[in-house]
């Protein structure tokens, strides 16, 4: 795949996140589940607009395309498997223990997801830095 | 998997970033072959082995479990 097409490619993650941002900032207009939708949309158009903007500039700037490109290389894509493995079963063992102390443990279900959400990502960029020192 | 690679990049005086340039991945991913740490795929040791013109079985040794 030529490096165009690959950026061509790439435009598509961007604009998924725009269009959900725009989504959740309608919801949060018409008064759906505001808090929530408020957060989604933050988080979701500032990351697609820069993320757009970050590919907008590698078509003019050849090495930052070819960076970026290199991000999907082989090796990357194998430690990014591997982490996300190891950070599968790190997750389904936290959830079993959650699971076994819930009755213990007094949290509402959306402090658990809110602390899932944060944990999991974390959990798999502490694999991913791993693997890359292991390989 | 042992490999050849830094012993045949020294030859042909290519820099690890011109190999990885020219096999399309990183310069990280050279270092790690020639460490031994990354075993490549078959499509990328079919193009290393192309940059050196030689076959693959010369540039990459197989080592048999047990020995």
């Amino acid at each position: 795949m030529s490096r165009d097409e690959y950026l061509k490619k790439e435009f598509i993650y961007p604009g998924i996140f725009i269009l959900i941002g725009i989504a959740a900032l309608i919801s949060y207009a018409i008064g759906f589940e505001k808090s929530i939708m408020s957060g989604i949309a933050i988080g979701f158009i500032p990351t697609g607009i820069g993320t757009f903007l970050i590919y907008l500039n590698a078509k003019k700037h050849p090495g930052l395309a070819r960076n970026l490109k290199l991000e999907h290389e082989e090796r990357n894509i194998y430690i990014s498997s591997k982490a996300g493995h190891a950070a599968f079963w790190v997750s389904y063992g936290y959830v079993f223990i959650a699971f076994v102390f819930s009755n213990v443990v007094n949290v509402t279900m959306q402090q658990f997801a809110i602390f899932t959400l944060i944990l999991m990502p974390m959990v798999h960029l502490f694999f991913v830095a791993i693997y890359h020192r292991k390989y | 998997m042992k490999n050849k690679i830094r012993e045949l990049r020294e030859q042909f005086n290519l820099t690890q970033q011109a190999l990885a340039e020219k096999v399309e991945v990183s310069r990280q991913t050279i270092i790690s072959l020639e460490n031994g740490k990354y075993n490549p795929s078959i499509f990328l040791a079919y193009k290393i082995s192309k940059v050196f013109n030689l076959s693959i079985e010369i540039v990459f040794i197989f080592e048999e479990e047990g020995s």
